[in-house]
């Protein structure tokens, strides 16, 4: 199977798009890697499983980089630890900034 | 749950990443905010032998040196933006190493827009820790040139 121009954005979540203007004007799908934020883009063509892949675990489509962790760390969560150990270090006032 | 935008150049594009503008979280009453749309241009002639520009959006932790700028609401109706902006910066800020959430090389003579939809969960995520934010960096081999953008962000 391989990814159609145009195909890709269709599938709805988490998915955007980079355009290009001027002459040559064209449109690329991307998708962001709900592990890690990573802006990943489709090329038209490509094969799947050379732009990352699917976490069963949370259900969302992941960057090639997070593939390769086999792992389910949804940046979500991070966001709640990094923002839980902020206000942790700052009652116990140990911010280091 | 407001839309801002800011908009900004580095007017000293060089061989290493320099920041052109930045979002950031509050030092205090922090809030998440959520990038959907990146623009990116050149705005100096562009160099005589063509070259590309590479455009880097990481997460920065620190404040550096840079002019202060003060986003604007898309709808005028919002309150103002809790967080900080800045544009131009002189001595770059604290980058938390491997954090690029997009990045891309283009050619010096073409605008760039990439674009998520808001709620599609391809929104680009800041936590709500302070100073915690996106850092928009440039760097070209032969364009010495302005160069940077218009970001999009959704405070939470």
């Amino acid at each position: 199977m391989a990814i159609l121009p145009g195909r890709y954005l269709n599938r709805g979540g988490q998915t955007g798009e980079l355009e290009v203007f001027g002459e040559q004007a064209k449109v690329c799908s991307t998708f962001t890697c709900q592990h890690c934020q990573k802006v990943t883009f489709v090329r038209a063509g490509c094969n799947p499983t050379d732009l990352g892949g699917f976490c069963w675990k949370c259900d969302q489509l992941i960057c090639p980089k997070c593939v390769n962790k086999g792992t389910c760390d949804p940046w979500e969560e991070q966001m709640k630890r990094m923002e839980a150990r902020y206000e942790f270090r700052k009652s116990a006032g140990i911010l280091d900034y | 749950m407001a839309v801002f935008s800011i908009q900004g150049q580095q007017n000293a594009v060089s061989s290493g990443y320099k920041t052109a503008l930045s979002a950031v979280a509050a030092a205090s009453n922090m809030r998440r905010g959520k990038v959907f749309d990146i623009n990116m241009s050149q705005s100096s002639a562009p160099a005589s032998t063509d070259t590309n520009i590479q455009f880097d959006l990481s997460r920065q932790t620190a404040a550096g040196t840079a002019t202060a700028y003060t986003l604007v609401a898309n709808d005028p109706a919002d309150g103002a933006f809790t967080g900080a902006g800045a544009v131009n910066y002189t001595i770059e800020g604290t980058i938390t190493a491997n954090s690029s959430v997009f990045n891309i090389g283009l050619n010096q003579r073409a605008p760039y827009r990439w674009q998520t939809y808001l709620g599609s969960g391809g929104e680009l995520v800041y936590p709500a820790t302070a100073n915690n934010g996106f850092a928009f960096r440039v760097l070209s081999a032969g364009y010495t040139g302005a160069a940077g953008g218009t970001l999009y962000v959704q405070e939470q």
